[in-house]
């Protein structure tokens, strides 16, 4: 049973259609890099995952389980970063992690807390408020608080948007060393297609709100560069679908929502 | 409703309070200074009608109970779209149920402080004791904070709708209707017009009890419970107002965009 199940999912904003008829799923374990230029439909995507924004078509399920009926009992296992939002910015770090704790219900919270300061290397920092924090600070206190409660399924929204390549690369190893452990399955956001290429198992590229191609970073790269690649390419992928018009996509490759489709 | 996750929300108000001298201000400042302004002027009063300086007096000191209520719901609804912290919340298992409780609780709780201190107050520099209504004070707080509760429930639903450049309203809202509650002047004072309109705000029938009872000693409970049937009417069709205007933001996206 996959974690995270979307079929034909639709959001319209007046005429404007955000996301349009996506289906794509989400295994227990695994890692999907869900990818698309700017406006593409990623976020107001996730936002309907997290039932801040409401659907006008389609089905959304999370552990097997109906997401309009059943989101407080889901949301206690799934968790959210985002760059674009922030912790409470007059608490210090601690107490932030400590109200996120309670909302959650974290068992021996101050005992989580204190383990995920540690392991995202910001312990020092306990009782700083989050406004002193620089970004890149923020940015990991930001992962901690979506580790809180042990979630089965993390949404992550560009997490990495503000921190330098060490840091990037530290945190890109210590979330896949958390996702083996803790077999997380994970939705993950970013313009920075190297960091895409470290941690999914799996790519979802969407552009005007369809989904125009899916499959292994490798696949992609071999699909859609024409290119009997060993290693994946996902930067020239990104630029070459981004470019590539919807209407030449669609015309072109008869339905690109199905034609890359792999099975997980 | 979760009432550990209605906790959390309150514990994110004490660490911000113990943070912000400026909310200390607001549970003590404002009250302490609006009771002194209004008992010299009950003083003055006082020394041609004691009866209408107590009146000044008590509707000073419930009518903070009401503002500061209605107040602090809208306000920290706010600092959560100030700090950019609401989506964090709302992606939380938190219903928004027990997000709005979490944020009644802790407006009663400054409530109660702010009110402890105006009693002391009052009793010490002006010999005013407003806990000798005894039960009838219960039962008019009870009127008050649910009238209170309703246009904070209300000014968090347009705040949703139209983003917090409306927020202001949420001080503005209980000034407006002052005039009209009949706050340190029986509600007969009002001209015709303005008498229909008072009886149909729950708080007037607060006021006007609590004058009876100041006056009588006894309860009154035809203006308790018309006060009662008031706010009750208010409250549905506030909660329904409030469950249209969540679900029209979630439906146009624009609650993540707060």
């Amino acid at each position: 049973m996959p974690v995270l199940e979307v079929k034909n999912l639709v959001k319209k904003f007046k005429n404007f259609v955000a996301v349009d008829n996506i289906s794509f799923s989400i295994e227990e374990g695994e890692i999907l890099g869900f990818l698309g230029p700017n406006g593409a439909g990623k976020s107001t995507t996730i936002n309907c995952f997290l039932g801040v924004i409401k659907p006008d078509g389609g089905e959304i399920k999370i552990f097997g389980k109906g997401l309009i009926k059943n989101r407080s009992e889901i949301m206690q296992k799934v968790n959210y970063c985002s760059a674009e939002y922030h912790m409470p910015w007059n608490l210090s770090v601690y107490e932030s992690l400590l109200v996120y704790s309670t909302l959650y219900q974290v068992g021996s919270a101050k005992k989580r807390i204190l383990e995920l300061l540690e392991l995202f290397d910001v312990s020092d920092l306990r009782n700083k408020r989050i406004r002193e924090l620089s970004f890149g600070q923020r940015a990991r206190v930001s992962i901690a608080k979506s580790l809180l409660n042990h979630p089965r399924l993390l949404l992550l929204d560009e997490p990495m948007a503000s921190m330098d390549p060490d840091v990037v690369d530290r945190g890109i190893r210590l979330i896949k060393k958390i996702q083996k452990e803790e077999k997380i399955s994970i939705l993950y956001t970013s313009h920075n297609m190297w960091e895409i290429e470290q941690v999914a198992d799996k790519v979802v590229f969407i552009n005007h709100g369809k989904v125009i191609a899916q499959g292994t970073p490798l696949e992609l790269t071999q699909q859609e560069l024409k290119l009997e690649a060993k290693e994946p390419n996902l930067r020239e992928v990104f630029i070459h679908l981004s470019r590539r018009s919807l209407k030449e996509g669609i015309e072109g490759k008869g339905n690109p929502s199905t034609s890359l489709r792999v099975k997980s | 409703m979760n009432f550990t996750r209605v906790y959390a929300i309150v514990l994110r108000h004490i660490f911000l309070t113990m943070h912000q001298l400026e909310r200390f201000a607001d549970m003590f400042l404002f009250p302490i200074f609006g009771l002194l302004l209004w008992g010299f002027v009950s003083v003055y009063i006082g020394l041609n009608s004691a009866g209408l300086a107590a009146f000044l007096m008590g509707g000073m000191i419930l009518w903070v109970v009401f503002e500061r209520v209605s107040t602090a719901v809208g306000v920290d609804f706010m600092f959560d779209i100030w700090e950019q912290n609401l989506m964090n919340v709302l992606a939380s298992p938190i219903t928004i149920l027990e997000y709005i409780g979490g944020l009644v609780v802790v407006a009663i709780v400054k409530v109660v402080v702010s009110f402890l201190v105006m009693l002391a107050i009052a009793g010490i520099f002006y010999n005013f004791h407003i806990t000798t209504l005894g039960v009838s004070l219960v039962l008019l707080w009870f009127n008050l904070v649910l009238f209170a509760t309703v246009l904070g429930i209300f000014n968090i639903a347009i705040i949703l709708r139209w983003g917090h450049t409306v927020g202001p309203l949420t001080w503005i809202l209980p000034f407006f209707l002052q005039p009209f509650t009949a706050v340190f002047y029986p509600v007969d004072i009002l001209p015709n017009v303005l008498q229909k309109i008072a009886w149909f705000l729950p708080i007037t029938h607060v006021f006007e009890g609590m004058r009876f009872a100041m006056t009588s000693g006894k309860f009154d409970s035809e203006e308790f419970f018309t006060g009662l049937f008031f706010n009750l009417v208010y409250f549905v069709f506030t909660v329904l107002f409030f469950a249209y205007m969540f679900n029209l933001v979630k439906r146009k996206g624009t609650l993540v965009k707060l």
